[in-house]
């Protein structure tokens, strides 16, 4: 699994720095910490010793500082040297031996497209980030980038919230697409956090739609072979707001986007908006 | 002149899906792919013969993948094993360094970055068989 | 022999409750299968049924059909219960049509699927529809496939508790399911608290003697408060829980309507 921490210099992107390397303990994942500087003269020159580099390293230290045993994946490069490709800044976390690798990488442009395409170029299966809080999911001075990073990416997308282990993981469901990776994103997520899994189907004027009926059946099947517990629900897509405000307290969000996705046609707001920004908990966009 | 032999590799999984997916792209790229989906299976192939690379799940009915590649190991110790598991932990990662395994691998992951990992594994095999 | 009839359609809740009356005949040995389903005629092409041999003809085609459907469900789901016969199929009002078995046949349990949508008047409807008010033995709503091994009986507001424990225990005395007593108490808040059993006055210890009188004895007794949303969340990790049908609208009629787990209702 190849995981993109998408990070700033502010507080909620320090504070999400324990989730992710408890993520990546557990599934050993190459870890990229990708950083984005404004673009052009108001980025600065770039060098060692300008503060994103700074904040960089401390963010690596912590989530090194995580990996105390012999049998961390992550093998520490003592020498801090910075390397630049194509305008791409790049800082070495983990010696070549190491059994995963950990990089920082800082680009210049504008954030929310420089993360999108840091995740498709290095092939990333999620892409995980922080946002200022439980009704207000920003990133300082950036509109919306947690929401259009949410939106936009064509891999999963995790927006921390606050570091806390989530009791279930919910995952809502309106369109039969389902990819066999958004499964085994959920599998990993529930076995980390030894949660339960609620499957919702949302419903509209006419109730469950058939097809994703036979995809909840399917999803169903899948999890009680892997000896998962999974719970089976419907929510009406009009109460879909108030249902995820009262289980996001103690569960995570998620929600499967496929193509055929209708619900952003059936909501006046974007639904992922609104899950980014109004869950109390963190949010999993599963693609 | 010699002819090179092969890479074989054998890839153990319950969910069909991952054989589907990754057997074409490595006999494209030259290896000899035998899959399995039960284990009870792909454990009397390895007794019937050695494979240079191993690629296993670990949570399956009957033999487990933690059982399968110490088995594996026990009768092959040159054969590099690849561990996929859609149920990683920081304990099975441990347990399966412990047994030697080469990488270990958590679902979801993109079609290259395991082909890059069996093409390190299978680096490392023919360095040791060339050192030998 | 404690015989059960088991509603199928071809959908996402009876395949759930198929796989849970599996696990319960696995538990119960006595439990015995009857699989029925209705094929209710479409209102809007009720004109073509005809009459004489021609509405024969129809109703055949029909019952050939739902029959197709009951056996591809359980091709699907292939699971080896004990099922007493084929599954009965009829033409006609679903509700009705199973009332009648269920009078006729002399069942123990009723079982069905249904999702949970944790509307309450969606739970309210079903409970109060004819086949529930009709019903001449305990009803199993089957929301979600559990197979904890604990069963949940909830006692108070208006709960007979001896009514509720004997048709529990006709039922489910030799299923080896350990059994909590639980007395729920409204709280409109996010947590659920637990409290001692004497909260509940003398309800719970009332119902452990009825309990220990049958040769059984609960594995806790306990008050849960909490508002019907959350407390019903909490309970989804019981095999099912019991309870009688709520005679109004009220905390346990909401709290019903939101737990995960099977409902099991008997009247009293």
């Amino acid at each position: 699994m190849r995981i993109l921490v998408a990070l700033d210099e502010h507080s909620y992107s320090a504070g999400i720095i324990n989730s992710v390397a408890r993520l990546a303990a557990n599934t050993w994942a190459d870890v990229t910490l990708l950083g984005v500087r404004p673009g052009g003269a108001a980025g600065g020159t770039f060098s060692m010793n300008h503060p994103l580099v700074n904040t960089f390293l401390g963010y690596k230290d912590d989530f090194l500082g995580q990996f105390a045993d012999s049998y961390s994946p992550y093998t520490r490069q003592e020498q801090v040297a910075i390397g630049e490709n194509n305008g791409i800044w790049e800082i070495p976390g983990t010696t070549d031996n190491s059994r995963k690798e950990l990089k920082i990488r800082i680009r210049s442009g504008n954030p929310d497209r420089e993360i999108l395409e840091e995740a498709r170029l290095t092939e990333s299966d999620l892409i995980v980030l922080g946002c200022s809080g439980a009704g207000d999911c920003q990133w300082q001075g950036l509109l919306n980038l947690p929401e259009k990073v949410a939106k936009d990416a064509s891999c999963s997308v995790m927006v921390i919230k606050e570091e806390r282990i989530p009791k279930k993981i919910i995952c809502c469901m309106d369109q039969p697409s389902v990819t066999q990776a958004s499964v085994e994103m959920i599998n990993q997520i529930v076995t980390i956090n030894e949660a339960d899994l609620e499957i919702i189907g949302l419903t509209g004027p006419k109730g469950l739609k058939e097809e994703v009926e036979r995809q909840m059946d399917g999803i169903l099947r899948y999890y009680m072979a892997q000896q998962i517990n999974a719970w089976v629900k419907l929510v009406d897509m009009g109460a879909l707001e108030e249902y995820v405000a009262q289980v996001s307290r103690d569960g995570m969000i998620a929600l499967w986007m496929g193509k055929k996705s209708m619900l952003q046609k059936i909501f006046n707001r974007d639904l992922v908006g609104k899950l980014v920004t109004q869950a109390h908990s963190s949010v999993l966009i599963l693609r | 002149m010699t002819i090179e032999q092969k890479t074989s590799i054998l890839i153990l999984d319950d969910e069909p899906i991952v054989s589907k997916r990754l057997k074409p792209s490595l006999d494209k790229n030259g290896y000899e792919v035998e899959t399995f989906v039960r284990s009870v299976d792909a454990l009397s192939r390895i007794r019937e013969r050695d494979f240079d690379i191993i690629i296993t799940d670990l949570k399956m009915e009957g033999v487990n993948g933690m059982e399968f590649l110490t088995e594996a190991k026990r009768r092959s110790p040159s054969t590099e094993v690849i561990v996929i598991t859609g149920f990683a932990t920081m304990e099975t990662a441990k347990q399966s360094f412990s047994k030697g395994v080469f990488d270990f691998l958590a679902k979801p992951f993109k079609l290259g970055e395991i082909l890059e990992v069996i093409r390190k594994a299978d680096i490392k095999r023919k360095e040791k068989v060339a050192a030998a | 022999m404690i015989k059960t009839l088991l509603s199928l359609d071809e959908n996402l809740a009876s395949s759930i409750a198929l796989r849970y009356a599996f696990h319960q005949a696995n538990l119960i040995p006595a439990m015995k299968l009857q699989a029925i389903h209705v094929e209710e005629p479409d209102n809007n092409k009720k004109h073509s049924a005809g009459s004489g041999w021609v509405r024969r003809t129809w109703e055949k085609g029909m019952e050939a059909a739902g029959a197709d459907e009951v056996n591809r469900l359980l091709k699907t789901e292939n699971v080896s219960c004990t099922f007493v016969g084929p599954p009965k199929v009829f033409v006609g009002d679903r509700q009705d049509e199973i009332l009648e078995e269920l009078v006729i046949g002399g069942y123990d349990m009723y079982m069905e699927g249904d999702l949970n949508t944790s509307v309450v008047a969606d739970f309210n409807n079903l409970i109060t529809s004819d086949l529930y008010r009709k019903s001449p033995c305990p009803m199993m709503i089957v929301k979600n496939l559990i197979t904890s091994n604990c069963a949940g009986l909830l006692c108070g507001d208006g709960v007979d508790h001896q009514k509720l424990i004997t048709n529990y225990l006709k039922v489910f005395k030799n299923s080896g399911l350990e059994l909590d007593l639980l007395y729920y108490k409204f709280q409109e808040n996010d947590e659920v608290i637990f409290q001692d059993k004497e909260e509940a006055g003398s309800i719970l210890i009332e119902a452990e003697k009825t309990l220990e009188a049958a040769g059984m004895h609960a594995r806790r007794s306990q008050v849960i408060s909490g508002s019907p949303e959350r407390v019903g969340d909490y309970l989804r990790n019981y095999f099912l829980v019991a309870s009688t049908f709520p005679s109004r609208k009220g905390p346990r009629l909401e709290l019903l309507a939101h737990v995960l787990a099977p409902v099991f209702l008997c009247r009293q």
